[in-house]
């Protein structure tokens, strides 16, 4: 259902993510205390008052102290234009802003607001083809250089560098209309003095023309894709170790692997920034400790610890000591994430429906979730609660344990015997014996197929392996299926090596409505995906939706303000700060 | 003397070379590719191709291998993807993970390494050696079947038992020690020790049981030699015959031992480095083993493999001072 909006200048992106179908989970984790309540109330801000700074203060939250996060291993990547997980991407958001960024309270309120940009998008021709973004006045990298449209586009730019491809790859390919997208424009470095195909700026605005219509910019452009950066201080390469910073904080010190210490940046100005409080003065990152050290330190409070936290679930061998004492469970932060978790259904092997049903029916959602620790939540779609649009339904209902007799009875009487690849690490491992428990209650056996870890996709990616069922897991990169459905299960992306639809799942109905969604407005579009969610699973099952993998992270006792995000599911810097 | 260190050092240049060829061998064995360990979430083929070239891992072996030589000797510049790189001699290459010259990975993680293995070092060989002796002289008392009662029960433990309860005890629970951690000596001394006080007793406790064990059994294998008894007849005291005498005989062996155990530590000491979340050589060994992180495999496996050849050699030498039986030639 498509808004109305008063106060907007025309063109202005004027829609809801969710106008209808909000859903509300309480979730059931071992934690209790703090579990954040998911409800779709994320929306693309329409009112340009949004995207204007300073952000809204926290209630009872002090500037100064430095928190310091404990974390196992260094940062996939620092360079903007090369981060895409969900570490990197929270850190990212305090040296690294975007056209656009979330807004958000905590209580579920999720808001799509400009962050460089003075609004979330302008829609020029109203056809999502033409997209504008204007600076705001005042932005300034750590060197006091003013940012311009011209670094906005040079840091665009940049992630078309064919070395360069680990970023996201939405804009690249939405400019170019191809899959292939570097395969005339290179990026700086490989084309030099050549223009991005379909971006330009002007002064402090940029213009994307896209060949066909994208009416999810607003989203694509809150990746760090478009973090600008000075081409000037482009150090390539090395770029990724010390980033020009051109959010609250910059890099002070780096020693790979060891720490890297961000103090505060002097020429960001609150005044332009909606989202980010930057209460602290600076932030620490400590790499090396894995989350078992990191929990255990952060549950025994000492006083070099009470400012740290931990961006990883607390693991199941910690876990007592966070629902037992009161005073640890209230630290504690939990709820769904973006990610869920599958057990794929190969259908060019497994191509009787009734067997892929059977799956379905027979899978006890409750005892896999226990061999976890309990952390994660009971889910039977493909896309997970922090999706817009979300809708909730269980096509096979066999209860929260699962029905093998109605399974039986699908087979009818046959026994069936499938192949399970999983990657041989230990928790997989356990789920997979799990699975294979339960699944022989419907006469069904599991043939356990353990696989190296290091090469896990490259084999099962692979068109024609031998493996019937596959475990895989998807998050979305925004809060919308675009970033799932099409990705997971257009049957047209499938090649010979390196698939994502595990499946390999192709039917044509399908593969036309997401076309015919792709081209709808976001608002019209989340209900729709929603719809197609329902139909994959009930006319098709091409896989098994395990859980919507949860979140489960703590603090020290002098931190405050801080709420998982919903955007990257871990805690969010913007709003933390440090109790006197 | 010289020409046996000529000799050994000759031998221990082959060993090297012998074991850089095998490791680098070994590497393109493993039937995977670095490049999907960096390929991120859009992998493909394609990008595959890409970044093996981009690593120069689309060359032949053989030109690899040189290259890599050549790099040790004068130094090299390393393409990485448009971003020219100059790697001065000796240019170990470049990390694939964290872009920097591996020499630059190992300056920074083997301070770390040595700080622990030389306070366990420093535990292990006074309580080891010590409590072996005293049990030795005070042979069948209690004070024996106690000390080496306790020696098994210690050399039983693992470092992840022992470290995780004495972490779960001293650290975690009451607070008595801080958390591991890493401070320079030059920085503060005092912070420098604090923070490895429990890596040294875990490891220096899980050793020292060995080093008890050997030397009592060596002591009392001494004290049973003709010389002692010679000594003894000569009327000199039990004092400097169990010092003079059969101390400096029964240490020999056990500095053979340490010697290859500390050659072997300071290759990295993977277990007590993770379990003490220590930023030490052995897990950045460990870590580019998974990461199929080539140059820095290369790296540390040569490191360990130059310090274990090293502390040979030097323990060679060391005989020919302690023990007047040797002569080197």
């Amino acid at each position: 259902m498509r808004r109305k909006f008063g106060a907007l200048p025309v063109g202005v992106l004027a829609v809801a993510l969710v106008a209808s179908g909000c859903s509300e989970t309480t979730n059931e984790t071992p934690g209790g205390g703090n579990t954040q309540n998911v409800v779709q109330t994320g929306t693309i801000a329409t009112d340009p008052a949004e995207s204007q700074g300073p952000a809204k203060a926290v209630e009872g939250a002090t500037k100064g102290g430095v928190v310091k996060l404990l974390h196992a291993a260094e940062f996939e990547h620092l360079d903007p234009q090369k981060i895409y997980v969900s570490d990197s991407l929270s850190m990212a958001t305090q040296f690294a802003r975007t056209l656009t960024g979330y807004k958000e309270d905590g209580k579920g309120n999720l808001k799509l607001v400009g962050d460089l940009a003075t609004n979330a998008g302008e829609d020029v021709n109203g056809d999502c083809k033409v997209w504008k973004y204007t600076l705001k006045d005042g932005l300034k990298f750590e060197d006091g250089t003013p940012i311009t449209g011209a670094d906005v586009v040079y840091g665009i730019s940049r992630s078309f560098d064919p070395d360069w491809g680990m970023g996201p790859l939405y804009i690249q390919q939405w400019l170019t209309d191809a899959v292939e997208y570097n395969t005339t424009y290179k990026g700086p470095f490989k084309s030099p003095g050549a223009e991005v195909p379909g971006l330009k700026a002007d002064g402090n605005v940029i213009t994307f023309t896209f060949p066909k219509p994208q009416c999810e910019t607003p989203f694509a452009v809150a990746m760090p894709t478009t973090a600008p950066v000075p081409k000037a201080k482009d150090t390539k390469g090395d770029y990724d170790r010390k980033p020009v910073s051109s959010g609250p904080y910059m890099i002070k010190e780096h020693a790979y692997d060891q720490y890297i210490d961000f103090v505060r940046n002097p020429n960001w100005d609150p005044a332009t920034d909606p989202i980010r409080n930057a209460y602290m003065d600076g932030i620490r990152v400590e790499f090396g400790i894995d989350a078992e050290t990191g929990a255990n330190r952060i549950v025994a409070d000492a006083a070099e610890d009470q400012t740290a936290f931990i961006w990883a679930n607390v693991p199941a061998a910690v876990l007592s000591k966070t629902t037992s004492d009161p005073k640890v469970k209230e630290r504690v932060k939990s709820g769904a994430s973006q990610y869920v978790e599958y057990m794929w259904i190969n259908t060019d092997r497994v191509k009787d429906l009734k067997v892929r049903q059977a799956l379905n029916y027979a899978v006890d959602r409750d005892a896999i979730i226990k061999v976890r620790g309990g952390i994660d939540q009971f889910g039977s779609t493909i896309t997970s609660p922090t999706i817009g649009g979300y809708q909730n339904y269980n096509a096979y209902d066999g209860g929260q344990s699962g029905n093998p007799e109605k399974a039986k009875e699908l087979l009818g009487g046959k026994s069936i015997k499938l192949t399970y690849a999983f990657p041989n690490v230990p928790v997989r491992q356990q789920m997979a014996a799990k699975s294979k428990e339960v699944y022989a209650k419907a006469g069904i056996e599991l043939v356990l197929t353990p696989l190296d870890p290091a090469t896990y996709y490259d084999s099962v990616g692979t068109k024609g392996n031998q493996y019937d069922l596959i475990r895989g897991g998807w998050g979305a990169d925004w809060p919308s299926s675009s970033t799932v459905i099409p990705a997971l299960l257009d049957g047209r992306t499938i090649r010979d090596k390196g698939n994502q639809n595990l499946a390999y799942f192709n039917e044509d109905e399908v593969n036309k409505e997401i076309d015919r969604i792709k081209g709808l407005k976001v608002a019209e579009a989340a209900p729709a995906w929603a719809a197609l969610d329902k139909l994959i699973m009930e006319k098709y099952a091409p896989l098994v939706p395990q859980y919507y993998i949860g979140t489960y992270e703590i603090t020290g006792s002098k931190i405050g303000g801080t709420f998982l995000s919903d955007s990257f599911s871990h805690l969010t810097l913007n709003t933390m700060f440090v109790k006197p | 003397m010289l020409r046996f260190l000529i000799k050994r050092l000759l031998l221990a240049a082959t060993t090297l070379v012998a074991i850089s060829i095998v490791t680098f061998l070994l590497f393109f064995a493993v039937p995977s590719s670095p490049a999907w360990t960096q390929c991120g979430r859009n992998c493909s083929p394609e990008r595959i191709a890409q970044v093996e070239q981009s690593l120069g891992l689309d060359q032949p072996i053989t030109k690899q291998y040189t290259d890599f030589v050549k790099g040790v000797f004068v130094g090299r510049t390393i393409d990485d993807a448009g971003t020219i790189r100059e790697c001065t001699a000796p240019c170990l290459g470049y990390s694939f993970r964290s872009k920097e010259p591996v020499t630059d990975t190992i300056e920074r993680s083997l301070p770390v390494t040595i700080s622990i293995v030389a306070g366990a070092m420093v535990v292990f060989l006074t309580v080891g050696i010590g409590l072996g002796m005293l049990a030795a002289l005070k042979k069948g008392t209690v004070f024996d079947r106690v000390a080496i009662g306790a020696s098994v029960g210690f050399a039983s433990t693992q470092t992840y038992t022992l470290g995780g309860v004495l972490l779960l005890l001293l650290v975690y629970s009451t607070g008595i020690l801080p958390n591991p951690h890493y401070t320079p000596l030059t920085e503060n001394p005092l912070d420098w020790a604090g923070g490895m006080l429990l890596p040294w007793i875990t490891l220096g406790l899980i050793n020292s049981a060995l080093y008890a064990r050997l030397s009592r059994a060596q002591m009392i294998e001494t004290l049973q030699e003709d010389f002692v008894r010679t000594a003894r007849a000569k009327g000199l005291s039990p004092r400097v015959v169990n010092r003079r005498h059969a101390l400096r005989a029964a240490i020999t062996p056990i500095i053979t031992i340490a010697g290859v155990d500390l050659g072997a530590y300071l290759g990295g000491v993977v277990i007590t480095e993770s379990v003490f979340s220590l930023n030490g050589i052995g897990r950045e060994a460990a870590q580019a083993v998974s990461d199929l992180n080539l140059p820095l495999v290369m790296a540390t496996v040569l490191l360990a493999a130059f310090f274990i050849v090293a502390m040979n050699i030097i323990v060679d030498m060391l005989y020919a001072v302690i023990d007047p039986r040797v002569r080197l030639g």
